[in-house]
């Protein structure tokens, strides 16, 4: 045997290999080949042999040109098994069969906004305080300077009931006034709650919806104190410390000096999209320092203490940090918007 | 509040400004601006034509054909317009023009091609009824072929602000120039009042007393005679149209342009109608009738103040005119009114009859003293000019002693500072006062005394009101952001909280999701459930029909969410709210309701199925495990909601905690919903008493078991659990734990037999036991259950 004939009898071998190969398909079938091509009566194993009928000189070439071809074999026989092995697998278990799974529920994303709300407000030493939705108009208007003889108490779009002097609230702001009478100052408190005002249901109006108030009221409480905690509230609920606040002058009777609260578009950051109606900014809530004439209907000296007082719609706040595009979403409660977010 | 930049810049010089900017800086003032509105957006293509001459058409003796000179070209244009006439100037719509989005084509009018229309105001959006194309007045050769829109006044842009009810200063074209100048620093210059008044006084014809100075600080009249209804001008006219008023006549036309210019609302008595010209500001009589200008008769009372003359009422004091005296076109004497009145007072009669003019509007918000004078002499200088009136010299007044429109304040620097966290710098500030009409009284290092200007006499009346300008002034962006020092008072964790979110996990668990529903049931809601409507809160103003009643039953809020989720085929509903419940006579409760049904699908582990009893059941039991009941006690509900065969309720101490059960499936019929609807109600206030945040050790064996399977024969009608507290009961005190694992029906058993099977487990907490140690206590739980409902043993 030369060289040349040794090389085709390898090829032979591989070929014939190469063949029979694409016919494995169970383990003993597998183990047939690997006998036949590395077994000790393997036409590998006898050409090992044949080394030294070869020259001396040309000995290591035929033994490295054996040794290859060994160890391709080898090697094909090893990724065969593995192959084997998994077909083997998947035969005994389908792993992406649905697994016992089971429904979890959820909560409504307004409920995420009030928990993520109230965690924040907490850690920065905020009382949880809620009150009755359907109030007396002493709370609701009276006691936070809106007097029935003032213009301002017919803009708020008020649901009037069948019952004296009472009101489905109009906003959370009574629980301010019930705070205040229950307890002196210091006072630090949010209140959560539903409230209600007769808004023609829109994509970002309803008749019914949600807020939180919030009040702080301590000796020398000042405005910068209001933008401070709001900042840090919004960056927190937007998990977003490049928020930017703007104040604009307004008027809530309740507080003064007021202003109403801007934040720059968290979608198109300031560049102007459809969402801020290409102004940049997102009106978000209405603040302020305590008014005196609220400070006299509950009894506290607005010499020695000053206060201030913010409220937030939590439906839009939720439409924001969670991108839904219609506020009537919250409402129809479809299941598969609650489970799907 | 509608304004327009052409009206604005009368009274300040808008050159240069983008009304983007300006919106921005005003909005930060406290003014924002609603909508920006460009009227010549929705008129394209109508240009200033010359009728040459005019043709009668062939086929209709009421239509004429007139040739119109455009500059590049002449048109045939196709009219009916009674009014026209050759050697006119006249708005034309071109072929392709566009108004208010109607195309204007070339047409076929009665077998003659018109080539565009001429227009009437109304077809222009000024006027209610035409009666004919507009002429213009006072054009020339060289106008024939421009934009109509200039001449027309359209090219102008109509801003809609938001006035704060505290500003009433900003309810005219002058306030906002006001609020601009702030924002710009340009001046503003006050509107043409000089003309040549009569040699008459006023003061000589006529006769004011007011009777009521608490009511009415200030009233003033002019006289004025030889009134000529001449058409408005078309400028003023247009002006009225772009801010929403309508045009009505010149006299009444000059009194809403000035007030819409300057604010004061005027009013215009016919001279003739007014007896003795004498004027009477007094309160009405009770049952004094009133028949308003709107034709509403009135049933006044001594609340209300009225204008009068020595016979009767002819006006509802700020609010609106009386029909006996008002402005016809026969009228040519006219008493016109500037006065001040008491805002209260208007707002209260306004209410009452709800009477809300644009009128009432502004007085009910606090009018200027100072601008008393400025509006009447600028509604007789139009007067004057526009309706030929000879204006009689000055006015006749009276005025209230009680009422001091000088308004003084002192703002302490340091409490400003104190308010607002930051340095304020003193002599900017003053120098923004002054710019505001704010009369600098005194200022030294601890205060600033100044007096108000009239207009803001109404709403800046405190110091912390001046503090309020001094951020409007100098922009809240000055304030920095601090963190106050919270001072800690209350830890307590707050028992509903931590209960509820016990029980949303549980919920959460069994694959609820939470809803948010309107508290509202209407009219057929209530017949359904057969509620008494005298026990619901009833809504006076309610918006529809659906949102009338707030409920005492959330879970009908839950029904029909339910059906809409089943109508978008989500088949399996699993849903709870945290409401409240309303009604009279409980008032408001807060409560857990939750709902169940539908089909859970077939899988590769289980059949499909529809939820059941034991659904609702499990989730019933994992919640009531989360509270100590002492001596709970389980009734049949029969209220409507319930299906009486299989709802319950728990109570504890004669109060109701919880209700469950199958929901009456009439009611689940009516919200179209076919499988069976099972609910729960957790009433947390009656049930919070009974839950511990805290939790219980309990000691567990470290022993082996001894397991012990029973299976017993019974009548199909005992009940399983009977059984179940009987092992319980009997097995003795290492019994660890007993359940129920099989139950069969079927041979070999008689028909009307059931077996049960039972698995107990027993265990010592101090040694272990063998099956002999427990054989006794079997055989007596055997015996037991044997005695007691007639059973035997399953071999």
């Amino acid at each position: 045997m030369n060289i040349e004939e040794l090389k085709s009898t390898l090829e032979k071998i591989k070929k014939s290999f190469k063949n029979q190969k694409k016919d494995v398909d169970d383990k003993e079938s597998w183990n047939d080949l690997r006998v036949k091509y590395l077994g000790r009566k393997s036409k590998i194993k006898d050409l090992f042999g044949l080394i030294g009928e070869f020259d001396p000189e040309e000995r290591k070439k035929v033994g490295k040109m054996i040794n290859d071809t060994k160890d391709y074999i080898e090697k094909e026989i090893a990724l065969l098994k593995n192959k084997i092995e998994e077909e083997e697998e998947k035969i005994k278990y389908d792993i992406t069969l649905p697994p016992r799974k089971r429904d979890i529920g959820k909560e409504h994303p307004i409920t995420s906004i009030f928990e993520l709300s109230k965690e924040i407000f907490s850690k920065m030493g905020f009382d949880i305080k809620t009150g009755p939705e359907i109030e007396e108009e002493w709370y609701n208007f009276d006691a936070l300077n809106i007097p029935e003889s003032h213009p301002a108490r017919d803009e708020q779009d008020t649901f009037y009931i069948n019952e004296e002097k009472k009101v489905l609230r109009t906003h959370t702001s009574p629980v301010q006034i019930r705070t205040m009478l229950e307890e002196k100052p210091p006072l630090a408190m949010i209140a959560p709650g539903k409230v209600y005002r007769s808004d023609t249901i829109d994509a970002s109006h309803s008749p019914v919806f949600h807020q939180i108030e919030g009040l702080l009221i301590d000796e020398n409480v000042k405005f910068s104190d209001l933008k401070g905690v709001l900042y840090k509230y919004l960056s927190e609920l937007f998990n977003d410390n490049s928020i930017k606040l703007r104040f604009y002058n307004n008027y809530f009777p309740f507080t003064e000096p007021s202003a109403e609260m801007h934040m720059n578009c968290i979608f198109c950051k300031g560049e102007g999209c459809k969402v801020c109606k290409n102004s940049g900014w997102i009106e978000l809530l209405g603040c302020g320092m305590v008014d005196p004439n609220v400070f006299k209907a509950v009894d506290i000296d607005p010499e020695k203490y000053t206060g201030f007082a913010f409220g937030v719609g939590v439906e839009r706040l939720a439409l924001l940090k969670y991108n839904i595009p219609d506020m009537r979403y919250f409402y129809e409660n479809d299941l598969r918007m609650l489970n799907l977010m | 509040m509608k304004v327009t930049w052409k009206w604005l810049n009368d009274f300040i010089d808008l050159s240069d400004l983008n009304i983007e900017e300006l919106s921005d800086k005003l909005g930060a003032q406290g003014l924002e601006v609603d909508d920006v509105d460009y009227p010549a957006e929705k008129i394209s293509n109508v240009v200033i034509g010359y009728v040459k001459n005019i043709e009668k058409h062939p086929n209709a003796d009421n239509l004429k054909i007139a040739y119109v000179d455009i500059k590049d070209k002449e048109l045939k244009l196709v009219s009916g317009a009674p009014n026209m006439k050759e050697g006119i100037f006249v708005p034309v719509a071109l072929e392709g023009a566009e108004i208010y989005g109607n195309i204007v084509k070339k047409v076929d009018i009665r077998g003659e091609v018109s080539e565009g229309m001429i227009c009437s105001l109304e077809e222009l959006g000024l006027e209610d009824n035409s009666t004919g194309i507009y002429i213009f007045d006072n054009l020339e050769e060289k106008d024939i072929g421009k934009n109509a829109l200039k001449y027309l006044g359209l090219d102008d842009i109509i801003i809609d602000f938001e006035i704060t009810s505290n500003r009433s200063d900003c309810l005219s074209v002058l306030g906002i120039a006001r609020e601009i100048s702030i924002a710009t620093g340009r001046e503003i210059s006050l509107p043409e009042t000089s003309f040549e008044e009569g040699k008459n006084k006023s003061d000589d014809i006529l006769n004011v007393n007011i009777k009521d100075y608490n009511k009415c600080y200030k009233y003033t009249a002019r006289y004025m005679e030889n009134i000529k209804f001449k058409e408005t001008p078309l400028w003023m006219r247009t002006r009225l149209e772009l801010v929403g008023l309508r045009s009505i006549n010149i006299v009444v036309d000059i009194t809403n342009y000035v007030m819409w210019e300057i604010g004061l609302p005027l009013h215009a008595f016919d001279g003739n109608l007014v007896k003795d010209n004498s004027i009477i500001i007094r309160r009405a009589y009770n049952d004094e009738s009133f028949l308003t200008l709107a034709d509403d008769e009135l049933n006044l009372n001594e609340n209300n103040l009225v204008i009068a003359d020595p016979e009767k009422p002819i006006a509802l004091a700020g609010i609106i005119g009386g029909a006996n005296s008002e402005i016809n076109e026969s009228t040519d004497n006219v008493i016109l009114e500037a006065a001040l009145f008491d805002p209260v007072n208007i707002r209260y009669s306004s209410k009452e009859y709800d009477l809300e003019t644009d009128s009432s509007y502004r007085f009910e918000r606090g009018m200027d003293y100072g601008i008393v004078s400025l509006a009447s002499k600028r509604a007789s200088y139009l007067m004057n000019m526009y309706a030929d009136a000879d204006v009689y010299a000055g006015v006749c007044e009276d005025k209230s002693k009680n009422f001091n429109p000088n308004r003084e304040l002192t703002m302490r620097w340091e409490k400003a500072q104190e308010l607002l966290g930051f340095e304020v710098d003193k002599n900017k500030l003053k120098n923004y006062f002054g710019n505001l009409d704010y009369e600098i009284l005194e200022d030294n290092s601890e205060l600033l005394k100044v007096k108000v200007p009239s207009y803001r006499y109404w709403d800046v009346n405190r110091e912390v009101d001046l503090i309020e300008e001094v951020v409007r002034l100098t922009g809240y962006d000055n304030i920095p952001m601090t963190l106050p020092k919270i001072k800690i008072k209350n830890i307590n964790v707050d028992k509903r909280e931590h209960m509820k979110e016990r029980v949303n996990r549980i919920l959460h668990g069994y694959g609820l999701f939470e809803v948010y529903t309107f508290p509202f049931v209407n009219e057929d809601d209530i017949r359904i459930l057969n509620i008494n409507k005298n026990n619901l809160y009833k809504i006076n103003n309610p918006m529809t029909k659906e949102l009338e009643f707030m409920s005492n039953e959330p879970i009908i809020s839950l029904l029909k969410i339910t059906e809409t989720n089943l109508k978008r085929r989500n088949d399996l509903v699993k849903i709870y709210e945290w409401g409240r419940t309303y009604s009279k006579k409980n008032g408001e409760e807060k409560l857990l309701s939750l709902l169940l049904t539908g089909e859970v699908k077939k899988s590769i582990y289980s059949k499909s199925r529809d939820l059941d009893y034991f659904d609702i059941k499990a989730i019933l039991d994992h919640i009531v495990s989360i509270f100590n009941l002492d001596n709970p006690i389980w009734e049949k509900e029969s209220r409507s909601l319930w299906d009486d065969s299989l709802a319950y309720s728990l109570k504890v101490d004669e109060k109701v905690v919880l209700e469950f059960g199958k929901i009456n499936s009439d009611i689940v019929d009516y919200y179209d919903i076919e499988s069976s609807v099972w609910g729960l109600y957790l009433y947390i206030n009656n049930i919070l008493d009974y839950y511990n945040i805290s939790r219980e050790y309990k000691e567990y064996s470290f022993f082996p078991p001894v397991y012990f399977d029973l299976a017993f024969i019974v009548d199909k009608k005992v009940q399983s659990g009977e059984i179940l507290e009987l092992i319980k009961e009997k097995a003795g005190e290492d019994l660890e734990s007993v359940r129920l694992f099989d139950v069969y029906e079927g041979k070999p058993l008689e028909k009307n037999k059931k077996s049960l099977a039972y698995s107990l487990v027993f265990r010592s907490l101090d040694k272990t036991l063998s099956e002999k140690d427990v054989n006794d206590r079997i055989e007596n739980v055997i015996d037991k259950v044997k005695e007691k409902f007639n059973a035997k043993m399953r071999e």
